[in-house]
């Protein structure tokens, strides 16, 4: 045991006081390595994407043209969409395009006419609308998550403990579309409480009508609650076990601050990683909800993208997602390596 | 299942080419002369005679085009488009319930004698939303735009038999436009949707002029629209209701929840199972329009083994009927007779109806020499489709002979299976025979999928389509009906009907078998009776 023993002294993890001078300087260096790395990984994927959707068999035109792909359409449409580069040029022109904000022309709006083609201002509406749903359901789902993890894990193996596991995992073994139909089934149409379908009032806002958001965001909170809270209650219970916290209990530290800057300061860490991963479901998850409910977001709008093989539109769209991906990977390594010391003091080579 | 697919931008595309063959000299010269029909309000599908109330909003739930719906008839696509079009603008003419052709806005619209010439006459009194008159100057754009060089309009090709540079202007709303050959079916040819009328010189589609029974408002492509009452509007008394909210959704159950849910007033394509559901207690009841749409099964007459035609009458012995719409369409629908075009002018009613005979269909295989296993090319492009062809194969499979189902990605099932295969399936929409014969049953058709070539055969389609009496040509078409049904290479087993779901408060409501909620007639619905 080297805790020393006054009290309020951080656990194990804790640096020595000569290390502390030196921290930050690691640190930002560890971001910095940490961005390059980002970088060339989405680098990487986007050779990956342009390879996926451009060199298999099939051609873009052909694709959206489908049964009415005769040779005026597919060469009318070809020319619109500037095919008929060298295919190194496409994607340099794809990527430097995305780099500045230009992603591309959607096929489906090239062959549909509209002077809406470019995929920029026709994800717009749909991104902003998926990402005041997503960002609604982590707001409500993380201090839920860990209160209740917490609480459970104080609670260890009693009634409240037990019932909230088997009904958040029973929640989570659910697909979306059942637990979607099921409040459906519950709050629209018997109590006729809440819309079924997420219309947005014509000339308003996701907002104009909030109780559009409430049955796709309890259905996502279903899907994912189960995780972070059992996460939370296992890195607790953990903690909780450890010397060190027996010993501050032992000297007297009030039990709450036990629990607080003991306990939960040391589940930090896999917190954070499972808020990450859960961020990154959001991303896939919110698809099947936002069709259950005809929500007007970028899930529906790819799923649409897919079907009618708009491939323009799914390359850069596909592009996005794994930008976000990446992105959040990164927020949470150095979430991580801040928020525990060890690390920090010596964070990782990458 | 539902009845129409999310996106049935192929059938409507394929529905809507009048055919790039230049072949179709078509059969309707006739066409009746009323100035549009003339609604009545009370013979809905709900409710006792009474007479509708006027105001409030209709909500329309659709399938979803995503980001390809547009307010340009010439690139309409999705079902949704269809619906906002035929309220914005119209046609000249419209297919009715009985699959006839009504005027609409045309007053009439007649040949010369050796249908070399025709003359439209467009009805008086109609005004654009922006308060300007409609006179043969628009007739004359909108044809012209379809028939641009540079047109992506599926109708491009079969437009430019008008000869517009030799248009001679009658008066304010009369026009004869020669053709560059002689062509009887000029009116059908102006009952597609992409032939909706446009302001001369219209470029921008934001926001829309038009001479239908609403006015534009606002549209968001994959989402809604919302459309006023036209007060102007040259029917009169037409539309009742105020505001017209059409919404895509793309899921069959959210839809549904929504008429369910009060959200909405009517939910358009609805799938079976759900049409089970629709009860005496419901507030919805189902609205269906059985028509000549269908999905056959197709065979390659060039191709072995159904370049023998033992073969291809032994596959159509082979099929119950009956048991696949059942099974599919349930209480909907209706069994085919290997022809199409059920309901539409010059089927062959008189033609018996095939049964099946599984003994002489093993029989003629046997003669033919055909032992081996028979694949049937599909894919989950149209609902039904993959259900049709497993259920097809075990009926074969219980008369012994093999059948094996080919299925393929549904996203790559126009450019690589279709028309590419012996035995494959397609799906039509309403086409009137003659128009259809030129498209699938001749050489240069652009819709060939059976390869018919028998000599003689062309010669006679293109005396029946210039056939002007009506006795002569059904005779015609009788006789050649009969070869197809004897010899061709189609198995139309079934036609589907447009299923759809509507409130039981609504009044006014009638459907057809065209398109769903009978062709979008929204001007004659109303929210409730006074």
């Amino acid at each position: 045991m080297n805790v020393p023993g006054a009290v309020g002294v951080p656990p194990p993890l804790a640096p020595t006081a000569a290390s502390g001078r030196s921290a930050g300087h690691p640190l930002a260096l560890y971001v910095v390595r940490r961005v390059a790395l980002g970088l060339v990984t989405l680098l990487v994927i986007s050779v990956l994407i342009f390879l996926a959707t451009n060199v298999l068999p099939g051609d873009t035109a052909r694709a959206i043209l489908g049964r009415n792909a005769t040779p005026e359409a597919v060469a009318e449409l070809r020319v619109r969409l500037d095919l008929d580069r060298p295919r190194l040029e496409q994607y340099l022109d794809w990527v430097s395009g995305m780099v500045t904000g230009d992603l591309g022309r959607s096929a489906a709006g090239t062959l549909s006419g509209s002077d809406r083609s470019s995929v920029a201002s026709l994800i717009a509406g749909p991104l902003a609308n998926s990402l005041i749903l997503g960002t609604l359901t982590l707001i409500v789902l993380v201090p839920l998550g860990i209160g209740f993890g917490i609480a459970a894990a104080r609670r260890r193996d009693g009634w409240f403990d037990r019932s909230l596991s088997a009904a958040s995992v029973a929640a989570v073994a659910i697909p979306e579309f059942v637990t979607g139909a099921i409040l459906v089934t519950i709050f629209a149409a018997w109590l006729r409480l809440l819309p079924a379908v997420s219309l947005v009032p014509i000339g308003g806002g996701v907002f104009s009508d909030p109780t559009i958001l409430v049955l796709p965001l309890l259905t996502l909170l279903a899907a994912s609650f189960a995780q972070l809270m059992r996460i939370v209650r296992g890195s607790m219970l953990d903690v909780l076990d450890s010397p060190y916290v027996e010993v501050a209990r032992l000297n007297g530290v009030p039990e709450r601050r036990v629990v607080f800057q003991y306990g939960f300061r040391n589940a930090l860490a896999p917190t954070i990683q499972v808020t990450a991963l859960l961020a990154q479901w959001l991303v896939g998850g919110i698809i099947i909800t936002e069709t259950v409910f005809g929500y007007p977001g970028i899930g529906q709008q790819l799923a649409q993208a897919v079907a009618v093989r708009d491939i323009p539109y799914v390359q850069s769209v596909a592009m996005l997602i794994a930008s976000f991906y990446v992105f959040v990977n990164i927020v949470a390594d150095i979430a991580v390596v801040w928020v525990v010391p060890r690390l920090r003091s010596s964070p990782p080579a990458w | 299942m539902s009845q129409s697919p999310q996106i049935d931008r192929r059938s409507f595309l394929q529905r809507a080419a009048l055919a790039g063959s230049l072949f179709a000299v078509g059969g309707l010269a006739a066409c009746t002369q009323d100035g549009g029909d003339t609604p009545n309000p009370s013979a809905g599908a709900t409710g006792p005679t009474a007479s509708p109330s006027r105001g409030g909003r209709l909500r329309i739930g659709m399938t979803s085009g995503g980001s390809s719906e547009t307010l340009d008839p010439a690139l309409f696509i999705a079902l949704p488009d269809v619906a906002r079009g035929l309220n914005l603008y119209e046609r000249l003419v419209r297919m009715n319930a009985d699959l006839e052709l009504d005027m609409d806005l045309a007053e009439s619209i007649e040949p010369n004698a050796d249908a070399t010439e025709w003359t439209f006459r467009l009805q008086d009194g109609v005004v654009w939303h922006d308060g300007s008159p409609l006179t043969a100057d628009d007739l004359l754009f909108t044809i012209q735009r379809i028939a641009a060089p540079d047109s992506v309009s599926a109708g491009a090709s079969s437009f430019r038999i008008f000869k517009l540079k030799n248009a001679k202007r009658l008066d304010d709303r009369t026009v004869t436009i020669p053709l560059d050959r002689p062509f009887a079916s000029v009116p059908v040819m102006f009952n597609d949707f992409f032939t909706a009328i446009l302001k001369d010189g219209t470029t921008d589609f934001n926001a829309p002029n038009g001479t239908g029974p609403f006015v534009f408002g606002s549209f968001s492509p994959g989402e809604s629209s919302l459309f006023t009452r036209n007060p102007n509007y040259w029917r009169e008394g037409e539309p009742y209701v105020d505001e017209l909210e059409i919404r895509s959704i793309a899921d069959d159950t959210a839809r549904f929840e929504g008429l369910n849910g009060g959200q909405l007033d009517a939910s358009a394509s609805l799938t079976y199972a759900l049409a089970r559901q629709v009860d005496a207690s419901s507030n919805a009841t189902v609205l269906a329009g059985v028509g000549p749409s269908t999905d056959p099964f197709v065979m390659a007459t060039n191709q072995p083994p159904f370049d023998d035609v033992r073969v291809r009458q032994a596959m159509r012995l082979l099929v119950d009927r009956q048991a696949i719409v059942s099974n599919i369409m349930g209480d909907y629908g209706e069994i085919g007779n290997d022809l199409m075009g059920k309901g539409l002018p010059f089927y062959a009613d008189q033609i018996e109806q095939r049964e099946p005979d599984p003994e002489q269909a093993v029989a003629l295989l046997k003669a033919a020499g055909v032992d081996g296993p028979i694949p049937i090319t599909t894919a989950n492009v149209v609902p039904g489709w993959v259900e049709a062809a497993t259920i097809f194969a075990e009926q074969a499979k219980a008369a012994g002979v093999t059948v094996t189902v080919d299925q393929r990605p549904p996203d790559s099932y126009w450019s690589d299976a279709y028309m590419a295969t012996p035995f494959f399936m397609t799906n039509w929409n309403p086409v009137p025979l003659p128009t259809w014969s030129g498209q699938a049953l001749v050489p240069g058709g652009v819709w060939n999928e059976t390869a018919w070539e028998q000599p003689g055969f062309e010669e006679k389609v293109i005396a029946a389509q210039a056939e002007l009496d009506p006795d002569l040509a059904t005779e015609q078409w009788g006789e050649i009906q009969t070869i197809l049904w004897n010899e061709g290479g189609y198995i139309v087993w079934g036609f589907h009907p447009w299923l759809d779901a509507i409130s039981t408060e609504l009044q006014g409501v009638e459907g057809d078998g065209f398109l769903p909620f009978g062709s979008f007639r929204f001007r004659e619905w109303s929210l409730g009776a006074e």
